[in-house]
């Protein structure tokens, strides 16, 4: 029945009192509460009041006790493990080659993981054999040669053929033009009389290190004379 | 051409040469062992070969007109 249909409650003097209407009860009920405060019940979003479990509100209760669960079964490092680690790290660090060493065999267990595609690929390129191209090889030009003529005094001099020695020069070929007189060629110390001859006609091929530069000097047995030179 | 002509510690000398000042882009440098009167001696060789060793660069010489008389 509705709550106009019933009387309201009323304390000794007949006055209305704090009360509410119970519609399970379909009555009026006396409002009670404690420590200043009414007694209230929780309603979810839902209309409904939220359960309790073991009188406790039902707030996400369950999957915050999934979680506790989860924590509680996990396997934490005690205060003394996580104490050894840290004197561990502290008075013997890795070194230099351990790390290389882990480094390297974490590569090979990389390789190890190639397909099954990738593999029978491998071998059969090893099984067809390999073919490599040699690179860097003083016999085969990578860029341009420089040519000139040199002439060659008494006086000690650089031999080269362009203006100036050539930048990462991998052979010197010099050919004395002279047909009567010889020079020398040798380092900066060169003389008339130490130097290696290079006879009238003759052609002396110097190999180099690209990455080095080495200066060659040449100087003539007696009168200026010409020499044909070519830098690659 | 404009050189310029700087002792090393080794006792060598390097000529550096630049025809710049004659319109043309050529650098020359070369390293030489001897007396400063041997390495400016030198420094005339060395100018010669370049000419010839880039006489590309150059121009050529004026041809002058007319014939043998």
């Amino acid at each position: 029945m509705a709550y106009n249909t019933k009387s309201i409650k009323k304390d000794v003097d007949g006055k209305p009192i704090p009360q509410i209407f119970d519609m399970v009860k379909d009555d009026y009920e006396v409002l009670q509460g404690r420590n200043g405060a009414q007694r209230v019940e929780i309603y979810g979003p839902d209309g409904n009041p939220i359960s309790t479990t073991s009188e406790k509100l039902n707030v996400r209760a369950s999957e915050l006790e999934t979680l506790l669960s989860a924590l509680g079964a996990k396997d934490f490092a005690t205060q003394t493990t996580l104490a050894q680690i840290l004197a561990k790290l502290s008075a013997d660090p890795a070194t230099e080659t351990t790390l290389a060493g882990g480094i390297v065999s974490l590569l090979s267990a990389i390789a190890e993981t190639a397909s099954e595609a990738t593999a029978a690929a491998i071998l059969a390129k090893l099984e067809a054999g390999i073919d490599t191209t040699l690179t860097g090889s003083i016999e085969s030009l990578t860029t341009a040669p420089v040519v000139g003529v040199k002439t060659v005094t008494a006086t000690a001099a650089e031999i080269f053929a362009g203006s100036s020695a050539k930048a990462n020069r991998r052979k010197l070929v010099v050919k004395n033009e002279d047909k009567i007189l010889r020079f020398r060629i040798g380092t900066d110390s060169v003389t008339q009389q130490n130097g290696f001859p290079v006879e009238p006609g003759a052609i002396v091929e110097i190999q180099f290190d690209p990455g080095t530069a080495v200066a060659i000097y040449g100087i003539s047995e007696g009168a200026s004379l010409s020499a044909a030179v070519m830098e690659v | 051409m404009t050189n310029i002509i700087t002792k090393n510690e080794n006792g060598t000398s390097t000529i550096q040469v630049d025809f710049i000042d004659e319109g043309v882009n050529l650098q020359g440098e070369i390293n030489v062992k001897g007396s400063d009167a041997q390495v400016l001696a030198y420094l005339k060789v060395f100018e010669n070969d370049l000419r010839l060793n880039f006489a590309d660069l150059f121009p050529a010489p004026e041809v002058e007109e007319g014939g043998v008389e």
